[in-house]
């Protein structure tokens, strides 16, 4: 037990290392976030605006903070994509590169790729999110609530629960072959969805179902009702409770599938496949 | 009388080649792939303290063998022992115990230094970090490369990262190593030096299967020898004792200028020597004949060859080996 946890350590030392080696393609990960979805967005939400001012939003959220929905939006963004692409795919890249074999070769639990990628993850998250923040403050007037501090827990359990879902991913993955189309498209969709980008009450009817089904959809709309003032979609409490049932749901059955997709490739014999 | 390190009963890993697609699942479509056996029925004891290889060609199901020994396959049939636990029941506690080096230089993290590599390993391995520094440096020293520890991996040598893969393999301080193909792409000087280090492994009381189909690798290295060949045992001895049930000393090799028919000449020489194999490529046939003594055969076979009707352009005689085994065995040479 011990064991496995030096190991999850180990596996996020490790991953880090291996990204300081690549320092320019690293910064121009952090930095992706901002001119593929917040600066858009921003330019977006201020084309619509009424003399500067996001009326709609207002209508829809109760507040016109366009910057902070979306700064908020884009770390719950962040959560999601750390969780496909940090936690899920990553372990494919390994077992395309070839280093997965031997991993899978020592004592440590085969879960600790993905807790110790979730380590990992979390800490490049801290460090890019707290760097999109800065650039926010210092050039697009970003100017936040400290009540934002309150919603930390539903920030929490949402890593959490994308935990259990990159669980479930990383087994999908494995076995598939085009993994790098599926994790591109799945992130888009999760992310979309969620409301990231825009108050999910605006989704087309079929896929608000969904959204209500997304734990990352209650943190977000918790984020920005501690953070900004705006209306929640249900109220922070059931929202809370919801986002706890979500990561009661998603762990477990995340870690079923991740055995089962382990099983079926010790059958087949898919871990050095290249 | 201990254990042995390894033991397999009537091992058995089946296949399916090819794929069957989401649709034909889901339209409950007959399964058409075809099934075939990688291994089929191996039995193998492995004892402790011996140098053991297994020699055959590609697609022999050497790799597979070794996956299934390695948790990494669950096989369709038979029982494993790996240091006697059933790596079925207890992976975990098999790969704890086990030094295994599957594949070589793609295996490691070239962006990392030697070092922080095996750090990384050994946390893997769950070496406790008071004992990591010394654990690294005893494996680093077994494979000669304490000097070049905070290099790179991607500037170093096919060799060195060869080496550097049989390093982590012994970072748990394993009683049993698994090798598959060690010395495979190497140069020969590059190779020997990887050999040494494996008898070392030998002469520190581990005991070392691994899988080759260089003949000579098999005869210089290892102790005992089991040949396979589709996925079954055609032959295990020592590597002396194999080579001498092909009752010969020595074996010829000669290349015959030859017009017409190639069956007289054959059947001339076939009386004199045993013809393991002959190949016909337009005017030339390449015949390898063992035989008791090549001081009587060969002039012999240009009697034969001159009243046939053909010409000897070439003799060669060698030592019999392990490759002429697996030829008498299987009628097909180990590379082809
Ligand atoms: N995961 C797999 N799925 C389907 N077929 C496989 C798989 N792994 C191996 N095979 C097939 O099983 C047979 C035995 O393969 P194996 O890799 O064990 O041979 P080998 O003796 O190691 O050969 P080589 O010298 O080429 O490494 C081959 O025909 C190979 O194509
Ligand atoms: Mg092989």
């Amino acid at each position: 037990m011990i064991g496995d946890v030096r190991a999850a350590l180990a596996i996020a030392r490790k991953d880090i290392r291996n990204l300081s080696r690549y320092r320019i393609a690293v910064a121009s990960m952090a930095f992706t976030p901002l001119y593929q979805f917040v600066i858009p967005a921003f330019l977006f939400g201020a084309a619509f605006a009424v003399n500067g001012r996001a009326t709609g939003l207002t209508a829809t959220l109760g507040t016109d903070d366009l910057t902070g929905f979306i700064f908020l939006g884009g770390v719950v963004a962040g959560i999601v994509s750390t969780a496909f692409w940090g936690m899920a795919m990553s372990i494919r890249n390994e077992m395309d590169m070839g280093t997965l074999e031997p991993s899978w070769l020592t004592p440590t639990s085969h879960e600790m790729f993905v807790i110790g990628r979730a380590i990992g993850g979390m800490l490049f998250l801290i460090l890019t999110q707290a760097a999109l923040f800065l650039f926010g403050i210092l050039f697009m007037g970003l100017r936040l609530r400290p009540e934002m501090l309150l919603a930390l827990p539903a920030v929490l359990l949402a890593l959490l629960s994308m935990v259990g879902i990159a669980y479930l991913l990383a087994g999908i993955v494995l076995l598939i072959r085009e993994a790098n189309f599926f994790i591109d498209t799945a992130n888009f969709l999760f992310v979309t969805i969620s409301g990231v980008s825009f108050p999910v009450t605006l989704l087309p009817g079929v896929l608000q179902p969904i959204a209500l089904a997304l734990p990352t959809t209650y943190a977000v709309d918790i984020l920005r009702v501690q953070a900004l003032g705006a209306r929640p979609l249900f109220g922070v409490g059931i929202e809370y409770g919801l986002l706890v049932a979500g990561t009661a749901i998603a762990y477990p059955l995340g870690r079923w599938a991740f055995a089962r997709a382990e099983r079926t490739m010790r059958r087949r014999g898919m871990l050095s496949q290249y | 009388m201990t254990a042995p390190a390894v033991e397999t009963k009537d091992l058995v890993k089946v296949f399916e080649r090819g794929r069957r697609t989401i649709w034909q699942r889901l339209r409950r479509e007959p399964d058409r792939r075809e099934r075939f056996s990688a291994v089929d029925g191996i039995d193998l004891r492995v004892e402790t303290g011996e140098i053991f290889g297994l020699l055959g060609p590609n697609g022999a199901g050497k790799t597979t063998t070794m996956k299934m020994l390695a948790t990494l396959l669950i096989p369709t049939s038979g029982s494993i022992r790996v240091l006697g636990i059933d790596p079925l029941e207890r992976p975990r506690d098999v790969r704890a115990r086990l030094g295994a080096m599957l594949s070589g230089e793609r295996s490691l993290y070239w962006k990392l230094t030697a070092r922080e590599n095996l750090e990384y390993f050994a946390a893997l391995y769950h070496v406790s970090p008071n004992q990591t520094r010394a654990r690294i440096e005893r494996a680093l020293a077994a494979v000669n490369l304490s000097d070049r520890a905070d290099d790179y991996v991607e500037r170093y040598s096919t060799g060195m990262r060869q080496r550097l893969a049989l390093a982590r393999a012994l970072l748990p301080d394993p009683p049993l190593v698994i090798l598959d193909e060690p010395t495979v792409g190497l140069d020969p000087q590059a190779s020997r030096d990887l050999r040494d280090r494996v008898r070392e492994l030998r002469a520190q009381g581990r005991t070392v299967l691994l899988t080759t189909h260089y003949m000579e690798e098999a005869d210089q290295l290892c102790d005992r020898v089991a040949i396979i060949d589709h996925g079954r045992i055609v032959a295990l001895d020592t590597p002396a004792a194999l080579k001498r049930t092909i009752r010969a000393e020595e074996v010829v090799h000669l290349e015959l200028g030859i017009d017409g028919d190639d069956r007289t000449v054959l059947e001339h020489l076939g009386r004199m020597a045993t013809v393991a194999r002959s190949e016909r490529t337009n005017g030339t046939l390449a015949v390898t004949a063992h035989c008791a003594s090549a001081r009587d055969f060969v002039p012999a076979a240009f009697d034969a060859a001159r009243s046939a009707g053909a010409t000897i352009r070439h003799v060669e005689v060698v030592p019999v080996t392990l490759e002429d085994v697996f030829l008498s065995l299987t009628g097909r040479a180990l590379r082809e």
